[in-house]
């Protein structure tokens, strides 16, 4: 298939769906278009190349995850430690109470934060999560482990106002 | 088994969609494959090599092998005392000689008796870190050190050490060396960052990745992390597990189903032994299954979950059932497919939380 033909369709058909994948993974509007952005240039370089691929939504996920983590990595090397608190805008109470699960899983470390995306947005078998986040199913299962005790034991959390 | 907290998860995750941009309005709006530049590297330019040049090579070889042949008398004649291990100013590329991506700067200089390292507890041990330059911090928790690294199994060919392919980007991010001396000498640990790759001390390789269970702090010390209780799960097969499915002399079983973070029965060392048994009655392969291989035909009734057995010392061990898959049985090192129900017959003497 033709490239251009075979991106625009993907673009069209699971675009929306790849960018809220990208969202729950960088919790940003801005770095989500971004991540797609990279992952679909990286996807029409490897077609370009000849490539034989398959199942081209699943590649141009991986292909995000894999941005998001390199991204994150590059990131962590240039940030700038500072003691001066951002301000912040305030928001309802309930409203706040309600973003604190959310807040959690995006201090989750990288890997941890895709594994628990990948379950508990994607609802993926941990095989195929395995395959997105390159490693192996035991692994994927200690990162969702890791994870969902981190959001567990988060203190603010348990004062969570159930909905 | 989903609890209330990962449906309050999923919940909380699934509200914040609606946040998430759309092509329609988002600058992919516009976005087509052919903007894509596709950048080419230029053509090598070939080049000549001036005549003083390999004259210099040369000379420079006679001063290095002479050097080096005199270095060589000298130490077989020094006093063969361990040397203070240092980090390397990089680590060691392995450039294909083995399934990991590093090497080890030394192979154990002691006797590890087919461990990653030796039973005893070094007298001193730290961490290099190369995630964006080196950095080496000193491990203080010793004896957790050995603990983990000793009861970690190994695979029977250094080949079975990489499970998965991993991307460029995630390549030789983080990698660790680990150095640990004890009072006649030295043993490295190559622990790659990829968490594709296992580990290493130069003659023994395990599939565990290490890294995952370090974590720097910022006084320079290494924190080992502890991976929770109460999941069926662990980070490493225990020693013994690559000549069997079940390491021998377990003293009680958990068994979870679901995500395997759920323990929903439990059973004592009569049980725990009945069900070594059974499950070690099948042949094995040294290989781990990452998905569903062959359904065979005969009972395609599920069976899945994880087996954790706890033993008197040293750490737990999980087995995965995955019927009807095959292989059914995993422990992360080796497969298998015993009979699915002589292992449903013991699992019903297992007590249910």
């Amino acid at each position: 298939m033709d490239p251009d033909e075979a991106l625009g369709a993907v673009l069209a058909t699971a675009g929306d769906r790849l960018l809220r994948f990208a969202y729950q993974l960088c919790h940003d509007r801005a770095g989500a278009e971004d991540l797609v952005q990279q992952a679909l240039e990286r996807t029409y370089r490897r077609l370009r190349s000849g490539a034989e691929i398959e199942q081209l939504e699943a590649y141009v996920r991986k292909a995000v995850v894999n941005e998001f983590l390199s991204r994150r990595r590059l990131r962590s090397a240039t940030e700038i430690v500072t003691d001066e608190v951002p301000e912040l805008a305030l928001m309802p109470v309930d409203s706040a109470a309600r973003l604190t699960l959310w807040d959690a899983v995006g201090a989750l470390p990288e890997r941890q934060r895709a594994a628990i995306v990948a379950r508990f947005c994607l609802d993926l078998p941990d095989a195929e999560t395995a395959a997105l986040l390159d490693c192996r199913e035991s692994t994927v299962r200690s990162l969702v482990r890791r994870g969902l005790v981190a959001l567990r034991g988060d203190s603010v959390l348990t004062e969570e106002v159930p909905r | 088994m989903t609890d209330e907290f990962e449906t309050r998860l999923r919940a909380a995750l699934a509200e914040h969609d609606a946040d998430a941009p759309t092509v329609v309005g988002s600058t992919l709006a516009g976005w087509t494959p052919s903007t894509v530049t596709l950048a080419e590297a230029p053509p090598a330019r070939p080049r000549r090599r001036p005549i003083w040049l390999a004259a210099a090579a040369a000379v420079l070889v006679v001063l290095v092998v002479a050097t080096a042949l005199t270095a060589m008398a000298r130490h077989r004649t020094a006093h063969r005392a361990a040397a203070a291990p240092a980090c390397p100013a990089q680590p060691i590329s392995a450039s294909g000689q083995t399934a990991l991506s590093i090497l080890v700067p030394a192979k154990p200089t002691v006797d590890t008796d087919g461990h990653l390292v030796p039973e005893r507890v070094p007298s001193s041990a730290f961490v290099c870190a190369y995630g964006g330059g080196r950095t080496q911090h000193i491990v203080t928790n010793l004896a957790q050190l050995r603990d983990l690294l000793y009861w970690i199994a190994p695979v029977r060919a250094a080949d079975q050490v990489r499970m998965c392919t991993s991307a460029p980007a995630v390549q030789n991010a983080g990698d660790y060396y680990l150095a640990l001396s004890y009072p006649d000498g030295v043993v490295w640990v190559a622990a790659p960052g990829d968490g594709c790759q296992g580990s290493s001390n130069g003659a023994v390789f395990s599939r565990t990745n290490i890294a995952n269970s370090l974590g720097a702090s910022s006084t320079g010390l290494v924190t080992l992390i502890e991976p929770p209780a109460g999941s069926c799960t662990t980070d490493s097969a225990r020693f013994g597990a690559q000549t069997q499915l079940v390491p021998a002399d377990a003293v009680s079983v958990d068994w979870c189903t679901g995500g395997y973070d759920v323990i929903t029965a439990s059973g004592g060392a009569a049980v725990a032994a009945e069900l070594t048994r059974t499950i070690n009655d099948a042949s094995t392969s040294p290989q781990y299954v990452n998905s569903c291989g062959l359904r065979p035909s005969g009972d395609q009734t599920p069976l899945s979950g994880a087996l954790l057995f706890h033993y008197r010392s040293g750490p737990p061990t999980t087995v995965y059932l995955n019927y009807p898959c095959q292989p059914a049985v995993s422990n992360d090192v080796l497969s298998g497919t015993p009979n699915r129900a002589a292992i449903a017959a013991v699992l019903a003497k297992l007590t249910t939380r």
